[in-house]
């Protein structure tokens, strides 16, 4: 009797033999004790070396998501162009003591360690700007940095100045409540996770705020289990995003809509809302040639619960001395890499965090957040954008 | 009809990165792989498309590794802190990452060919998907495995203790 090779021994392990063959094996193995134990030994194998290349993905790791912030569709006119222009004013509206206005309504979703999502879903809020800042001319111009930066849908820009307002009443009020909100979800992740600040806005913006705020989070709300559906709420009805948008925006608020797709059927109305510049992805094609993958992808992004990987922190330096922490997005977003190109040279900080890309940098006196997928090649154009 | 590009995403992507990630060790690398895979399924949507994804990767991958001028454009790291997860004992932490190290090492001793099956048989793949991923001939896979499997184990074992993992 001719015994077992290990070919056919391992095929059988893995159930790759046809009826026929598996039969005569099996008829073999149990004639013989040689070749069963190598058999056995074949098993352990197997299931060694797939235990030892799990070792090599991440570990499991609770997550906080900030999936999504609110933007209508953008005004008419601010061609990527113009706008680019105005980013050379940054520096000059850097040096003004105001904070920087990004308007969002994100879901933040906390999630328990074993991985099932908590209760918790809720609209954060807005960052608004004090009466000093200018307020339309800031957000446009971050809005074009955001353009220009092959960012997916749903990045954020922050800025304030060092130590300013950010030690106000206001905003430590609303960080605190934020952060206590955060801290009852379930295990949320590393205190690195940004959690956005909400600070008070003037009066009369006030309302118009918390109106837009709350149509937007409304529907967010309406029984939606699944945090892609509630953006999906959040995002069919671009009209009324607009409109929130508008009222937003006479406050110099920017709204950012980020539509991810829908698992079932949505497909095809998210695909139809996808030329809009609802898909920031979509607005982004003029800006580089590596842009079309991202928008040909960024309409298919998928918000899902994934592992994080442990925590890698890389830096950078920019010979000029400008800094920037960023963090690698997880891989559920297919632009989530940010890669430097060379020559920049620029210092950034990389953690890999929660499902976001974060990158924090200071420059001209003011810190600055940006949060959000980024998509490779947009470190290079941000390092590009940065240096003085 | 044309291509369910978030069907293909939805089921092969995550996939995809894992494979990339064992394979490269880095997972950055990994994504923006998987997402120029990803690209050329849009452009030439395959029939068949998981074994075409992962052949499409690995050659991508093995272009790459031949590319300099790809290389100098990668990140230019100065500095590459580990840090633990928040939730994980420091001790436990290091231990996992001596595991990984190890498995990285002993994965590095098998031939690309053995390595790409390997990986590959770990997505799930049937011994036919990995026989039109690989350009392998089916009757060749359990062979391969049987060997690639064998030496992971052997260098993976030597390297017990801290030992010099040994070269051969």
């Amino acid at each position: 009797m001719s015994h077992v090779d290990e070919g056919t021994l391992h095929a059988l392990v893995d159930d790759q033999l046809d009826a026929a063959e598996r039969q005569a094996v099996e008829a073999h193995l149990a004639a013989c004790g040689d070749c069963a134990r190598r058999f056995a030994e074949a098993t352990a194998m197997a299931r060694q070396v797939v235990t030892l290349l799990g070792a090599l993905d991440a570990p499991a790791m609770p997550v906080v998501v900030q999936p999504a912030v609110v933007r209508g569709p953008r005004p008419a006119p601010a061609p990527a162009i113009a706008v680019r222009a105005r980013l050379g004013t940054l520096r000059r509206v850097a040096m003004a003591a105001s904070v920087l206005l990004v308007a969002g309504v994100s879901y933040q979703v906390g999630r328990s360690r074993d991985g099932a999502p908590s209760a918790l879903e809720r609209p954060v809020a807005v960052r608004l700007p004090s009466a000093a800042t200018p307020m339309r001319a800031v957000p446009s111009v971050v809005d074009g940095a955001m353009d220009s930066l092959n960012s997916a849908p749903g990045t954020v820009v922050r800025a304030a100045p060092r130590g300013g307002p950010r030690a106000d009443g206001d905003v430590a009020a609303a960080d605190r409540a934020v952060g206590a909100a955060a801290a009852a979800a379930p295990a949320p992740s590393s205190p690195r996770l940004i959690a956005p600040a909400v600070i008070s806005p003037p009066e009369p913006a006030q309302q118009r705020i918390a109106a837009a705020g709350a149509q937007i989070s409304a529907r967010a709300d309406q029984g939606a289990e699944r945090r892609s559906r509630a953006m999906n709420d959040a995002a069919a009805p671009a009209q009324e995003v607009a409109s929130a948008q508008g009222r937003m925006e006479s406050s110099g608020i920017v709204v950012t809509q980020v539509s991810p797709p829908a698992r079932e059927a949505r497909d095809e109305s998210v695909r139809a809302a996808a030329p809009a510049p609802a898909v920031a992805g979509a607005s982004m094609a003029k800006s580089s040639p590596s842009v079309p993958k991202a928008a040909a992808l960024a309409g298919y992004r998928t918000i899902e619960e994934a592992s994080v990987p442990a925590l890698t922190r890389r830096r950078y330096v920019s010979p000029t001395g400008t800094s920037l922490e960023l963090s690698i997005a997880q891989s559920f977003a297919p632009a989530a890499k940010a890669v430097v190109g060379q020559g920049t040279a620029s210092e950034f900080v990389v953690t890999t965090d929660g499902g976001r890309s974060t990158v924090r940098w200071s420059a001209h006196g003011m810190d600055y957040v940006l949060q959000g997928a980024l998509a490779p090649d947009s470190l290079v154009k941000l390092a590009t954008l940065l240096k003085p | 009809m044309g291509l369910d590009l978030g069907a293909l995403f939805r089921d092969y992507h995550e996939s995809l990165v894992r494979m990339l990630t064992r394979r490269t060790g880095d997972r950055g690398r990994a994504e923006e792989l998987a997402q120029e895979t990803f690209a050329r399924a849009v452009a030439a949507p395959p029939t068949n498309p998981r074994p075409w994804l992962f052949a499409v990767a690995l050659n991508l991958l093995r272009e790459e590794g031949r590319n300099a001028a790809t290389r100098e454009r990668r990140l230019v790291l100065v500095k590459d802190e580990d840090h633990v997860a928040p939730y994980e004992q420091p001790d436990d932490a290091y231990e996992r990452e001596e595991t990984r190290l190890r498995v990285r090492a002993a994965l590095a001793q098998l031939s690309e060919r053995d390595r790409d099956v390997l990986l590959l048989q770990a997505e799930g793949f049937d011994y036919d998907e990995i026989a039109q991923a690989t350009g392998l001939s089916r009757g060749a896979i359990g062979t391969t495995l049987a060997r690639a499997r064998k030496r992971m184990l052997e260098v993976y074992t030597q390297g017990e203790g801290g030992s010099h993992v040994a070269r051969g």
